[in-house]
């Protein structure tokens, strides 16, 4: 067992969802128990889907578990059928289904006879995999139920793109973004899944000259059954970023060639399509020269915006990194070619550790990352998902293409901006009797009333237990040495008054520093001269 | 008594895991730590489905199975692999007490975590609990009676000749909880303590000379737990409205051989003074009520004295006995649907045209999206509802979907066609 406190992706059978509820005319039927019906929510609250999500619970109970939960499946499906009408029924189980030892594929197969519907059942392990994995695993497999067709090419030069989803960080904007860039190139989309089809579209992959997955968490496993079975190459590029754009252009247009089409001969100048060039040249932009970033999220969406932060708005990475278990060997090796201090994990507090220790100019990371940061009293912008309901906006907002390029270099100017805002807002709330607690943000402070020494034996629970009163014992902790505790440090009043003198948008900072100098020089009680002893060390460096 | 014609549906009903209650209890019950047994979809539903987000000091967690537990099918597996957690919780947090939260895979791989528990609290000197809630049995505010159950088996025994006091059951708001006090404090009624209370170690006593009243509808296990050791229950209405909440109080002065005095209609009557606006808007609304928290009825209740007509009622689990007297008060007629089939449920809501849906968190934009107001159902959790300062506050967050569904009418936006408007990206 793991302790988990929060995860990055969500279950296996989240991904299968995203990607089912992208597909008008599949129905995903969640073959678990009544308490998972939440995955709804996300699709109608998160992405503020309209309509009922096409995905239904089967909800069984303990009674069902080990007798009928088959039967129980079964009725759903049929009732899906009748209602909805869908033209596939994917069928998922959820962790506690997979502890269950049924037969659920044979009992489909036995149901399929009766049903207009096509039933498929995608065997997900919610023990091994998690979201974005179960995503691309059950895209490729309904590509691999699906895609029928003859593979006759299209006549004009024509791609799939393949992997943007519901709950995608900017999919919804991104599909249209990369459509425009496709079609820049001379080229058709010959059809978009999940995101941007339907379930006849499936037919019809096959038709496409080449297939396009810009972020390659999702998409990947199906371009490989399609290119087996089609010979349809694939392309692997997020066209996050000026460069990375043009890129995607370039690779678009040869791919097109060396298939025997003619491309578009489309070779702009990047300043004549985003303001990405000239903003950054200008001079407004700089300040941003000797500012540091700080980039984790997805793998695709983390090597891009860090790139982007690092060769084209000026902010040089500190360290970058993922959660996407699947791809951080790749990752860490572009990392390693690239000279940035690469990293994998997936516990939000180790990622914490690192911004604490770096202390970036900006983060950018998932909505973790932006409480992390606020934390830290940082400016943080969201870049990837897991994000939050504000991250799907209503403007047009892509990440991908030269649109996007302007979105992120937005972000970055107003988070820093913002930050400097906010900083003012705090230094003009800073009331007396208060400020301890705005400069020293993590204090903690006593929750329960002083805990009558326990008596370390047994029969705990009756010593804890208390009185037949509701009376509130309030044992006040008597005189305390005043001051501030940082962890294992005490700040000194003195020191306090100290560290108002520094100018507050680095006094978080000159904090930092003043601990790590105590701590590293054995000192418990921080005192106005652990302050000058730490500016001094600095200056020397 | 209303005639009630219950049907119970063969459901995919929608609602949340009873792990949800995690939410509102680690607020609780003070230096409390929920240590849930489970999988990654426990965890992701308690953040995400929830949004609670942890910050600074979390206190809950889940320790996830993992691929590797299942194959080690040793039977101590998880005994060992929970005491290292719960050691590292403890070094890291010395909470005051840990519930063992009992989940679906936990239940199907069978791990004994009353057992656990039990050696456990003996090794960590301090009550380390097993509170059965699962999404196989129970359904989303149904957790908290599990926990509830948990609380009371550290609950001591009442010294004899005990005073004869009164126990609220069930978890509200701190404001709510202070205000309750001091009403009771004013009508001179005794009490014992609140289950759960804010400090875990000191636990109101039980026993014969306890009397029990509930402050929510869906604390059944806990309330037969109470019996079991002997406590006299006040069967009487969940506390939510001005008319309820003065029937509530009245029964406990009854409870205590008192008459109840007549101020109590008086702040009544002050309560429905200050709702005339809200229910002016809603007297003949026709509102559908199928929320997922089981605050359903007492929901309906306000409703119907509010003067809007009640269309459709459902709740995730009923039962009859504890919501006795919340039934009573229900309009005549009226068919309520245990554990709806949430397809057909639709199909009907849609047919209806109700003025106002109260609703889960799924369903509430659907259901906008075809032009028709909703409610979540969920904020009844959140917000303080109950007893009379805070009727104003509930009528508010009822009536406002309905003021703002006049002002969409009127713009005419109804955006019902998602299929066709994805398919034209
Ligand atoms: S329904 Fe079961 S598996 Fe799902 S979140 Fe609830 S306890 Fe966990």
């Amino acid at each position: 067992m793991r302790l988990h406190y929060w995860t990055y992706e969500g279950p296996a059978h989240v991904g299968a969802c995203r990607v089912g509820s992208s597909i008008p005319g599949v129905h995903t039927v969640l073959h678990a128990p009544g308490g998972d019906s939440y995955t709804s929510v996300l699709f109608t609250m998160i992405d503020r889907q309209c309509g009922f999500p096409a995905v239904t619970n089967v909800s069984y109970g303990r009674k069902e578990v080990s007798t009928t939960g088959i039967d129980r499946m079964i009725t759903v499906v049929e009732q899906v059928e009748r209602t909805h009408q869908p033209r596939v029924i994917q069928v998922i189980p959820t962790c506690t289904s997979n502890l269950l030892k049924e037969d659920v594929g044979g009992a489909l197969n036995r149901l399929q006879a009766q049903c207009n519907a096509r039933l498929l059942f995608l065997q997900l392990n919610a023990f091994c995999e998690k979201e974005d994995q179960g995503a691309d695993m059950t895209f490729a497999g309904l590509v691999e139920a699906l895609a029928t067709g003859t593979g006759e090419r299209t006549p004009e030069p024509s791609v799939n793109i393949l992997g943007l989803t519901s709950l995608g960080f900017r999919h919804r904007d991104d599909l249209r973004e990369i459509t425009l860039l496709l079609n820049q190139c001379g080229v058709q989309v010959n059809a978009a899944l999940p995101l941007g089809g339907t379930a006849a579209d499936f037919d019809r992959l096959g038709r496409a000259w080449f297939n396009v997955v810009p972020y390659a968490e999702i998409g990947l496993r199906a371009a490989k059954v399609l290119e087996s079975r089609f010979g349809q190459p694939y392309l692997v590029h997020a066209p996050i970023g000026i460069q990375a754009t043009q890129e995607f252009i370039e690779l678009v247009q040869s791919k097109v060639e060396e298939l025997g089409g003619r491309p578009a001969n489309f070779h702009p100048r990047p300043e004549s399509l985003s303001r990405v060039p000239w903003y950054s040249r200008s001079a407004d932009s700089h300040y941003l020269t000797p500012k540091r970033s700080f980039v984790f999220g997805v793998a695709s969406h983390a090597l891009a915006v860090a790139r982007m932060m690092e060769e084209e708005i000026g902010m040089r990475p500190l360290a970058v990194g993922t959660f996407s278990y699947e791809h951080s060997a790749a990752f860490l090796d572009t990392c390693a070619q690239r000279g940035w201090q690469g990293f994998y994990s997936d516990d939000f507090k180790e990622v914490e550790r690192r911004i604490a220790e770096l202390m970036p100019d900006i983060v950018m990371g998932t909505q973790m990352e932006r409480h992390s940061a606020r934390r830290h009293d940082l400016p943080a912008t969201v870049i990837s998902c897991p994000a939050h309901v504000t991250d799907f906006p209503a403007r047009y907002s892509p990440f991908a293409g030269w649109e996007g390029a302007n979105v992120i270099f937005d972000a970055v100017t107003h988070t820093l901006t913002l930050g400097l805002e906010s900083h003012l807002i705090d230094m003009f709330r800073e009331l007396p009797g208060v400020e301890h607690d705005s400069v020293l943000g993590a204090v903690r402070l006593p929750d329960l009333p002083d805990t009558p020494s326990q008596p370390t034996q047994a029969a705990a629970p009756a010593v804890v237990a208390g009185t037949t009163t509701t009376s509130v014992a309030t044992a006040s902790a008597g005189g305390t040495a005043s001051g501030v505790l940082s962890g294992e440090l005490r700040w000194t009043d003195e020191a306090l008054a100290e560290l108002k003198k520094i100018p507050f948008f680095i006094r978080k900072k000159a904090m930092h520093n003043t601990e790590k100098y105590a701590r590293e020089h054995g000192i418990r009680e921080i005192l106005p001269q652990t302050i000058h002893a730490t500016r001094d060390e600095l200056s020397r460096k | 008594m209303a005639s009630l014609n219950v049907i119970r549906e063969a459901s995919c009903a929608e609602g949340f895991c009873s792990l949800g209650c995690i939410a509102w209890l680690y607020r609780k019950i003070r230096g409390s730590f929920f240590l849930i047994v489970g999988s990654h979809t426990c965890q992701y539903f308690m953040q995400s489905a929830l949004s609670v987000m942890i910050f600074s000091e979390p206190r809950f967690a889940t320790a996830i199975i993992e691929e590797s537990d299942l194959a080690a099918k040793t039977a101590d597996f998880a005994h060992l692999e929970l005491d290292r957690i719960v050691g590292d919780i403890v070094r890291e947090y010395n909470p005051t007490i840990i519930f063992l939260v009992g989940t679906c895979p936990a239940e199907i791989i069978k791990i004994d975590l009353q057992n656990i528990g039990e050696m456990l609290t003996q090794k960590y000197a301090r009550p380390i609990m097993f509170a059965p809630v699962s999404g196989l049995e129970h359904t989303f505010t149904q957790g908290e009676d599990g926990v509830l159950q948990a609380l009371l088996a550290v609950s001591p025994a009442e010294p004899p000749g005990a005073a004869r006091e009164l126990l609220l059951v069930g978890a509200v708001g701190d404001l709510v909880e202070d205000e309750i006090l001091e009403q009771l404090a004013e009508l001179e009624i005794p009490v014992r303590g609140i289950l759960p209370a804010r400090d875990p170690r000191r636990l109101p006593a039980i026993g014969p000379n306890t009397v029990a009243v509930a402050l929510q509808p869906y604390l059944s296990m806990t309330i037969n737990a109470l019996r079991r050791r002997g406590v006299e229950v006040i069967s009487c209405r969940t506390p939510i409205g001005p008319t309820a909440t003065r029937q509530f109080y009245e029964a406990i002065c009854r409870a205590f051989g008192k008459e109840p005095p007549a101020k109590l209609a008086a702040l009544e009557a002050e309560a429905w003074e200050r709702i005339g606006p809200e229910r002016e808007l809603l007297i003949g609304k026709r509102i559908a009520i199928i929320g997922d928290n089981l605050l359903e009825l007492p929901i309906a209740n306000l409703l119907y004295e509010m003067g809007a007509e009640i269309v459709e009622l459902s709740t995730p689990y009923f039962n009859r006995k504890a919501m006795a007297a919340d039934v009573a008060c229900l309009p005549e007629g009226l068919t309520l649907y245990e554990k709806p089939d949430v397809i057909a449920q639709a199909e009907r809501v849609i047919a209806l045209k109700p003025d106002l849906t109260i609703c889960g968190l799924g369903l509430a934009n659907p259901f906008e999206s075809r032009g028709l107001p909703t409610k979540w159902s969920i904020e009844f959790t959140f917000t303080p509802i109950h007893g009379f300062k805070h009727a104003k506050d509930l009528a508010e967050i009822i009536a406002r979907p309905v003021r703002r569904g006049q002002l969409m009418a009127q713009r005419g936006w109804y955006v019902d066609q998602p299929v066709n408007t994805r398919a034209a990206v």
